[in-house]
């Protein structure tokens, strides 16, 4: 258990704890920019692709289901910069 | 070998419930965790909550105005809080598959009650949520466009929440290494969905 609790597992917890700490800040003011927002983004693609690969243990394979799964947080993350920061500017 | 003998034989090798047990029939899908019909699943939530999401970035670009003023009604901190609690839920069911592959039964199924608790914590904080909103008079009934998609895609996802918590339930019970790397594959998908909704209804304005 102690080897386990040790392992990549846990590591892979505290790595999310402590990128969704660094984003829970962000929630508080009204806009980060085209930047920030970026960051929040790549923060959540990491994010995404850390429990992909170490909690469901996705592996490469000759099928791309690691890079499909990567591609869909992509999508999805992409459009909702664009659509967001489009906001950004109209409001400005 | 005479013919009568070769079709019998052929008869028996097509019949054979062994055989067709190790026929690789599920294709691509065989390289995933656990059973392949739970990706059958899993692959259809991907596509609903993906074209959810562009629904939401879309409409966002048509009612900008109405999007900035809905998110800051939002709770960030709560929201921030219900996500380390889905992570930590997800780290106790990937514990538990590597602790079952061990050979421990026991810890497995007390780390699948962890994730269990920290489930239903997860529903009882977003109850809290919901009733603040329905305190601020926001409810299903008077909703605008923000409202109505923020109560569509964290309620649906409440409802996998719910039915995640049940399948935990199954495979804590029926508990061989398979069962629990198919149920807690579903555990995952529905914590990487929020780690994604997270951000999109909450944080990105």
């Amino acid at each position: 258990m102690q080897r386990i609790m040790r392992g990549h597992i846990t590591q892979t917890w505290i790595i999310l704890l402590v990128l969704t700490m660094l984003t829970m800040g962000a929630g508080y003011r009204s806009s980060l920019g085209l930047v920030g927002d970026a960051a929040i983004m790549i923060i959540t693609l990491i994010k995404g692709r850390q429990l992909l690969v170490h909690f469901l243990e996705i592996r490469r394979s000759r099928f791309g289901w690691l890079f499909l799964f990567s591609l869909w947080l992509v999508i999805v993350s992409v459009a909702n910069w664009g659509a967001a920061n489009m906001v950004h500017f109209l409001v400005r | 070998m005479s013919l009568e003998r070769h079709i019998e034989a052929s008869h028996h090798e097509v019949l054979d419930p062994d055989t067709l047990m190790e026929e690789p029939v599920w294709g691509a899908l065989s390289e995933l965790p656990g059973h392949p019909m739970m990706w059958v699943l899993l692959l259809s939530e991907f596509a609903v909550f993906g074209i959810l999401f562009l629904i939401f970035s879309a409409a966002r670009i048509r009612e900008p105005l109405v999007f900035l003023a809905g998110q800051a009604q939002l709770d960030v901190t709560l929201a921030g809080i219900n996500t380390v609690i889905l992570i930590t839920s997800g780290w106790c069911a990937a514990l538990a598959v590597s602790v079952r592959e061990t050979g421990n039964r026991r810890m497995a199924r007390w780390l699948l009650a962890g994730a269990m608790a920290l489930g239903c914590v997860f529903i009882a904080l977003k109850v809290l949520e919901y009733a603040a909103k329905a305190a601020l008079g926001i409810g299903l009934g008077n909703a605008d466009t923000f409202f109505t998609l923020y109560f569509l895609i964290t309620g649906f996802h409440l409802m996998h929440v719910i039915l995640g918590i049940v399948i935990l339930g199954i495979v804590a019970w029926h508990d061989t290494s398979d069962n629990l790397r198919t149920g807690t594959a579903f555990w995952h998908v529905v914590d990487l969905l929020w780690i994604v909704m997270y951000p999109i209804i909450y944080l990105v304005r």
